[in-house]
């Protein structure tokens, strides 16, 4: 150290204390003007010490650069273009919370083989667990962990780079290597973290063959509630697993069909037995109320019925149990991307849904959305303006909850934007059903958004004020129209 | 011109404005309303004892009004266009009262380029009022130099534990004193004596030091030179007369926006915008004041180019400076202005501290530097002739992965401890950074 900042030091020492208490050593340079007392002694060396010392540059030899992220292997990713990456930075977390558009952002990129801009990704390795792909955060990603752990003083650590793109990376191994994969991934499997176990298992889902079957049903048995739930996922997707059969089979024994005496069929409830081996599956629920896990674990096809005829008896019956499994039925006829039982389930949502409170038809309207999902653009369509317009019964709070959760779906749905303009110009009153009709049709999805926002706008400028529902379904859809015309610029 | 509802209903400021202006928008509630031209006042009565005094150009879409709002236009001001749209007949064509005749005669004025009245320059009045200030402000520096003293005798131990008063009472004695630029000194002094831990002292020491010597040398300016004196002016936040302004020469060149920043100040928002000459490599910094954050005027933003002259306040050193004609235009360049070492940016720090010691902080450039660690636990930027530690942020790590860990251009402001990064470009990539935010913001 040089004699000035070591000057400096004393100084800084001297002022912390105060002269009452500490005695500032040596004496003032010849130069300067004697000061009348201690403290203004000191004033005047921290004045002219500052203008020395503290500048006095780091020797070049204790700096440090940071390596390249090309030397450390990552050639140089491609970023999404400008309005892309000005799109990210509004997604990600503002006050803890992160927009729920960020996923779908997330996917759009990695497509198109991009990565998030550079800034941005210290951002992205830290959210959640298995959040950001790993192409998403780039050849740069594993650089980029080491830079930011060094910066934070925890070079050693790797938890974010395995933060970043964890399950992702478990997935592409198990894909492009398969035997490795496994050995790699289930080698001191019981001793990981309950996050990674969790990861792991979720890792097999589209890549699980049969021999995965004992691993995986033994992770019903995980001491972690999320790897129980990844593995029972997994399984109920790996054909002939004894879990999926036990779960079809517990389905088909609860929800029969039995003759009404007028030609049709009725519901024969039975509720499933209850004991450890259906814990173990993952039924939480004893009674009737277990078909809530049940039925969306089960293929709609392996319930051994055919659609009108369920759901006829299901409408008939009514009551708190209808919504429940037409809620169970949804979820698996999304889960299982099977239209014709999406359709038929939605088209007994939206009648029943006058017969219920709001929470009721709260559950029905999201199954409703979920149907539609999954639905052919046509068939939605017909569903959508069956809704009825301003005069029609069920053109309240059920059809915008539906439609706004429908306008959320992820991915996003092909002519969803036509379908709820459709809709939205015939309820808000601007024009007869058919000019809407052949208005929507007419136009390029954006367009038409667009136009629907102009139109809400315009009505909630009226009303003074900004938030109406058809200016949420606007702007969500507008929201997620403009991402993928971003990244198509 | 104002020929739509929709057009006023633009011009508000928000939509608490806009109701009550709608609210105001019926010629019953006024008391006088007329009409000259594209001018229209009226008076109408709020909470004052005299009615409120409202005038508005319906082409320029510009109002003037006595009432105290700080919002423009205010709700009287929009109430009158309204009611200029929507019952033009209320509004009685004649002769302009004075109060209204003035104020459109000064527009008028201004926008010829004549002043409205060109009054000539009181030479002896500005030269007493001129006296009084500097012995105010002589007086304001005796003061501060004893209550520094008081500081460095008790301690920053002692003082950290002072309230916010403390400060708040020396810093409102500077303003009264004229020394508005010292008053705010001191209030930063509180906020860095407020920081914990041991890392504020070595800010606290150099902050106090500075200060110390801006008072000296605001005692003894027959000792310095005129352009430091006039740079000790600026420090001490004194405004150059608009006609001394104008006698600035220009300095052209292509001024590259490279950042902005805005500061909320005791009752006016700053926002500062930094700004380097392609070709000459100068760093100019232009200020903006306004009561709030919408009534600051449009100025280019980071991403632009500005293409004319600059006129750079008097005084040394030379960074404040005021926009002359010119055209804008996307900034094309792909750096900051020409080569600088970490030992050229030292150079530069140094020779302007060794003229004005008192500076706080000054903008240097570094070209072609990478990013990484002195020592342990600095992160800095640095080439082969040195490097600068980097001042604690939210933004390092944005920053640091943003270079891809090659060479890149930097400009930041340097206290003699560290640097505070405003702008970057990696890679041909142009960010700005702001000191409070984890982001990096990406401006071309």
């Amino acid at each position: 150290m040089t004699a000035a900042p070591a000057a400096w030091s004393v100084a800084v020492s001297a002022l912390s204390g105060g002269t009452d208490r500490v005695r500032l050593p040596g004496t003032a340079p010849a130069w300067m003007e004697p000061a009348a007392d201690p403290s203004g002694d000191l004033l005047a060396r921290l004045g002219w010490l500052g203008t020395t010392a503290a500048v006095t540059p780091v020797p070049a030899d204790a700096f440090e650069a940071f390596e390249p992220a090309d030397a450390h292997g990552a050639t140089p990713p491609r970023f999404p273009g400008p309005a892309a990456s000005a799109r990210l930075p509004a997604l990600l977390p503002e006050h803890g919370v992160a927009s729920p558009f960020l996923p779908e952002w997330l996917r759009l990129a990695e497509a198109r083989g991009l990565a998030a801009p550079p800034e941005m990704i210290p951002e992205l390795l830290v959210r959640p667990t298995g959040s950001v792909p790993a192409a998403v955060a780039g050849p740069w990603a594993g650089w980029a962990a080491w830079v930011v752990g060094t910066l934070s003083g925890d070079a050693e650590s790797d938890v974010p780079e395995a933060k970043a793109d964890r399950r992702s990376a478990y997935a592409a191994w198990l894909a492009s290597e398969p035997d490795e994969g496994r050995a790699g991934l289930l080698d001191g499997f019981p001793t990981k973290p309950a996050d990674v176990r969790a990861d792991i298992v979720a890792a097999f889902d589209g890549h699980a063959v049969p021999e995965d079957e004992p691993f995986l049903d033994g992770c019903l048995d995980d001491r972690s509630e999320r790897v129980r739930e990844a593995a029972a996922h997994v399984l109920a997707h790996l054909e002939g697993s004894g879990y999926g059969i036990r779960m079809a089979r517990l389905a088909r024994g609860s929800l029969r069909l039995a003759p009404d005496g007028h030609g049709g069929s009725r519901l024969s409830l039975t509720a499933p037995p209850i004991g450890p081996a259906n814990e173990r599956d993952g039924v939480r629920d004893d009674g009737i109320r277990a078909l809530r896990d049940i039925v969306p674990a089960v293929p709609p096809t392996a319930l051994g019925h055919a659609p009108a005829d369920l759901l006829g008896a299901i409408a008939a019956e009514g009551g708190g149990i209808m919504v429940l499994l037409l809620h169970g039925l949804a979820a698996s006829a999304c889960r299982w991307r099977d239209p014709a039982w999406a359709e038929a389930v939605a088209a007994v949502c939206i009648p029943s849904a006058d017969d219920y409170d709001q929470q009721g038809a709260t559950v029905l309207a999201d199954a409703l959305a979920a149907c539609w999902g999954v639905m052919p653009p046509d068939r939605v369509a017909a569903q959508v303006m069956s809704l009825g317009g301003p005069e029609g019964p069920r053109h309240g709070a059920f059809a915008l909850r539906a439609l706004t959760r429908f306008a959320r779906t992820d991915p996003l749905p092909p002519g969803v934007s036509r379908i709820v303009v459709r809709w939205a110009l015939q309820r808000e009153g601007y024009v007869d059903r058919e000019d809407a009709a052949r208005l929507a049709m007419a136009c390029e999805p954006d367009e038409s958004t667009f136009m629907l926002a102009r139109a809400a706008s315009d009505r909630a400028k009226a009303q003074s004020s900004h938030h109406t529902p058809s200016t949420i379904i606007a702007d969500t859809l507008g929201l997620r129209l403009a991402m993928h015309r971003e990244f198509d610029k | 011109m104002l020929t739509t509802e929709a057009a006023v209903t633009a011009l508000a400021p928000d939509a608490a404005s806009l109701s009550s202006g709608r609210e105001l928008a019926r010629p019953g509630k006024w008391t006088s309303l007329g009409r000259a031209g594209d001018v229209a006042w009226g008076e109408v009565f709020g909470s004052g004892s005299k009615p409120y005094r409202t005038v508005v150009d319906l082409v320029g879409e510009v109002a003037k009004c006595s009432c105290p709002s700080r919002k423009l236009p205010c709700k009287h001001s929009l109430a009158l266009m309204l009611v200029a749209m929507g019952s033009p007949g209320s509004l009685v064509a004649g002769d302009m009262p004075e109060w209204a005749a003035s104020w459109a005669d000064g527009r008028a004025a201004k926008a010829s380029g004549v002043t409205a009245s060109p009054k000539p320059v009181d030479a002896k009045g500005r030269a007493k009022r001129r006296a009084d200030r500097d012995a105010r402000v002589l007086a304001g520096t005796e003061e501060l130099d004893l209550w520094l003293r008081d500081v460095a005798r008790r301690g920053l131990a002692s003082v950290r534990s002072e309230p916010y008063a403390f400060w708040d009472r020396m810093a409102a004695r500077l303003v009264d004193a004229q020394a508005p630029g010292l008053g705010r000194r001191v209030r930063s002094l509180g906020s860095l004596a407020a920081q914990p831990g041991a890392a504020a002292a070595e800010p606290f020491a150099l902050a106090l030091g500075r200060l110390g010597l801006l008072a000296k040398a605001v005692q003894r300016t027959h000792a310095l030179d005129p352009d430091t004196v006039d740079g000790l002016a600026g420090e001490l936040g004194h405004a150059v007369p608009p006609d001394a302004m104008a006698e600035r020469p220009e300095v052209h060149d292509d001024w590259m926006v490279v950042a902005q920043g805005r500061e909320q100040l005791n009752k006016l928002v700053e926002r500062a915008t930094w700004i380097v000459g392609a070709a000459t490599g100068r760093v100019a910094r232009v200020l903006d004041y306004s009561p709030t954050e919408g009534g600051l005027p449009p100025g280019p933003a980071p991403g632009r180019t500005f293409r004319g002259g600059l006129a750079f306040h008097p005084g040394f050193p030379e960074l404040r400076a005021a926009y002359r004609d010119g055209e804008l235009s996307e900034t094309r360049d792909a750096g900051l202005g020409g080569p600088s070492t970490v030992a050229d940016a030292l150079a530069s720090w140094t020779a302007v501290m060794a003229r004005a010691p008192w500076i706080e902080r000054w903008p240097v450039r570094l070209c072609g530097v990478r990013v990484g660690m002195a020592g342990r636990s600095d992160p800095a930027l640095g080439d082969g002739t040195g490097c600068l530690r980097l001042a604690p942020g939210p933004w390092i790590a944005a920053l640091a992965v943003a270079t891809g860990g090659g060479p890149v251009d930097v400009l930041g402001l340097h206290d003699g401890l560290r640097l505070q990064p405003l702008a970057m470009v990696a890679a041909g990539r142009r960010y700005s950074v702001s000191p409070s935010s984890p982001r990096l913001s990406r401006v071309a």
